[in-house]
């Protein structure tokens, strides 16, 4: 019977830990015509993993789908808006989960990805979750600045694994600082 | 009152919309990174000691290898023998040194450099190293963006050397210029995008001045021009020079420009 309960509740934590990115808006800084936002949009087709990008060339706001939920590089959407010569305003992921616990400077694992929550209450969320990523070179000069005085661990400034994480790091993995 | 504040704030909002695509001066932006463009720029000038004009054509190729570094190379060509002739080699290397984006705006250097070779015989005090002259330039140019209306200065030190088999002046004592330009660009369509088919119309009004170190002599000239974007690919340029105010000693004063450019995105790998 115990072991019954120990499977049920192995069962309910995995199911808490699953989510899949069905999709990401980027917003690009720097630019306002058609021309400048076409290199982007032509820029990021360069990655073999997405699917479709649909533009709209008045916010400078591109949507992404990909191929492989499991395989999205967030990083490299940002160095590909970069190399067309812009920034990265904005960037939020829509990710499909279920019981998913958050908590303020914790970190949750999705889709082979590690996210260190930030700005947030302690809640479960389900559903479709709009997580906005707040690392440096995700957002205006200006947002990041007001985001760096929300915290003093040092994770933040890297984007890495850091002293300052729980679990304490085994070796310098990429985390990604988002909040709703 | 109300309705008069909010005409002009209407007013303001969709007026202000443009561009830093320029038709005489290149901005401190680049084109995205691993890019190609190819440039046909086409210059009918008048003549100002016999009223003809000529014609100067300047193919160009347009490399971005990086995101911070831009290279063009240009023939120059005219008809001023009679028919069309290779008259020189134009080398022109740019590096943004500065970027703060935010959204619809931005604030950008960058720094260039310009060698040429020409072997046209030289009988004019005005320095073009782009066109005329054997010789070198040097600058920086800086450009804003504030939603869709650009302004870009530059500043750049002219030296020319002697034209290949022709001496410039003697006693070279005119062969250096300082130079400046302020240019303004404006969207003007669409006001509103729906796609990259959508053809895009820009109106440009651009300040070219030069100052001879020598005589202390210059000029002052304006470009306005018009710019459309075919299928956010392809740039047709016409404008029409002309100066303003000057006492340097030159060939041309004024006449019109028509350019005709096309990118090419991730053309290098």
């Amino acid at each position: 019977m115990k072991n019954i309960f120990f499977t049920i509740a192995l069962l309910l934590m995995i199911s808490t830990a699953k989510a899949q990115i069905t999709k990401i808006d980027l917003q690009a800084s720097g630019l306002t015509c058609s021309m400048c936002n076409k290199s982007i949009y032509k820029s990021l087709l360069t990655i073999t993993n997405i699917d479709k990008v649909e533009s709209d060339l008045n916010n400078n706001t591109f949507t992404i789908y990909f191929k492989e939920a499991k395989l999205v590089n967030i990083d490299e959407l940002k160095n590909k808006v970069e190399v067309a010569g812009y920034k990265v305003a904005n960037l939020w992921l829509y990710t499909q989960v279920e019981k998913l616990g958050v908590k303020n400077d914790t970190h949750t694992e999705m889709d082979n990805q590690t996210f260190h929550f930030m700005d947030v209450q302690e809640q479960e969320l389900s559903g479709l979750v709009k997580l906005r990523v707040v690392d440096k070179g995700f957002l205006t000069t200006k947002q990041y600045k007001a985001f760096e005085k929300k915290t003093t661990m040092k994770c933040f400034k890297s984007g890495f694994m850091e002293d300052c994480c729980t679990p304490k790091a085994k070796d310098k993995k990429r985390i990604y600082h988002v909040t709703l | 009152m109300l309705k008069y504040r909010l005409f002009w704030v209407l007013f303001i909002s969709t007026s202000t919309s443009a561009q830093e695509l320029f038709v005489v001066t290149e901005p401190a932006s680049n084109m995205p990174a691993k890019s190609i463009g190819i440039r046909m720029a086409n210059y009918f000038m008048q003549i100002d000691s016999s009223l003809k004009t000529s014609y100067h054509a300047m193919p160009e190729i347009m490399i971005a290898p990086t995101k911070n570094i831009m290279l063009h190379a240009a023939i120059v060509s005219s008809n001023q023998k009679g028919g069309l002739h290779v008259e020189g080699l134009s080398l022109y290397a740019k590096y943004r040194f500065l970027s703060i984006d935010d959204v619809h705006k931005h604030f950008r250097m960058a720094a260039f450099g310009r060698w040429s070779t020409n072997n046209t015989p030289v009988h004019m005090d005005e320095i073009s190293i782009q066109m005329h002259n054997s010789g070198y330039e040097l600058g920086t140019v800086a450009t804003g963006l504030l939603h869709k209306t650009a302004i870009s200065s530059s500043l750049y030190y002219q030296k020319a050397k002697n034209n290949v088999q022709n001496k410039h002046h003697t006693d070279f004592r005119l062969n250096k210029s300082i130079n400046y330009s302020l240019s303004f660009g404006q969207l003007v369509l669409p006001k509103t995008y729906t796609s990259y088919r959508q053809t895009n119309f820009n109106v440009m009004l651009e300040f070219i001045g030069q100052v001879n170190t020598g005589n202390n002599k210059g000029f002052l000239d304006v470009v306005p021009s018009i710019q459309a974007i075919f299928n956010s690919v392809a740039r047709l340029d016409i404008g029409f020079r002309k100066q303003l105010t000057g006492n340097l000693q030159r060939d041309f004063s004024q006449g019109f420009i028509v350019k005709l450019e096309y990118l090419f995105f991730n053309a290098l790998k």
